[in-house]
């Protein structure tokens, strides 16, 4: 009874986890170039510096990104800066950086859109019901 | 809680790759994919919902005063 009831938020909360394994494993496996080592995990990726695409080199040198692959944002630096920048300070002031990435980016957040967009539809249908009811 | 130091390496680690994945699919860049996501569709889309879901209370609360 509880797992049917939960089935529609872990359906919505576990599909874009589902894409991101299927992406990742997809690239892995056509992958033939050196990983990226970091604190003892192997990437998916290299920290090569690539001009064609990007590499973990654009997760820890934010500048070699924006000058070598952006291609829509370039005339907006100035203001998205501010926001992305922000958000990284954010996050790095709790102390542990990874850690709070992952609790309010892979896990809260999502969970509460989510559990509100199920809710949502669920209302939408209790709605109809009573509509249907009341001709 | 050495395991779970390397647990959190392991995850953020997977998903960075994703996103990085995810720009070279798009022939897109790590920074605007970022971007998109955690600076736009992150905190649009939980207002969005939020105001969709108050919305839903409300519209429901009223029919089913108006039925009852």
């Amino acid at each position: 009874m509880i797992l049917k009831k939960l089935f529609p938020y872990l359906v919505v909360f576990v599909a874009p986890f589902f894409l991101m394994v299927l992406i990742n494993e997809c690239v892995r496996s056509g992958s033939g170039e050196s990983r990226y080592t970091t604190q003892g995990v192997n990437a998916i990726h290299t920290a090569q510096r690539l001009k064609e695409r990007c590499t973990w080199v654009c997760h820890n040198d934010t500048d070699w990104c924006k000058v070598h692959h952006v291609k829509f944002l370039s005339e907006h630096f100035a203001f998205v800066d501010q926001v992305y920048f922000g958000i990284i300070h954010l996050l790095k002031g709790t102390g542990a950086y990874r850690a709070a990435n992952i609790f309010f980016l892979v896990i809260l957040i999502p969970v509460l859109m989510c559990c509100l967009l199920v809710k949502s539809i669920n209302m939408q249908l209790e709605i109809n019901r009573i509509k249907r009811q009341n001709g | 809680m050495g395991e779970i130091i390397k647990l959190v390496n392991l995850v953020y680690v997977y998903c960075t790759d994703f996103i990085i994945s995810l720009a070279n699919l798009l022939d897109s860049s790590y920074y605007e994919l970022n971007t998109l996501f955690f600076c736009i569709l992150y905190p649009f889309g939980l207002v969005l919902l939020l105001v969709v879901f108050a919305w839903q209370k409300s519209r429901l609360k009223k029919l089913q005063k108006r039925t009852s």
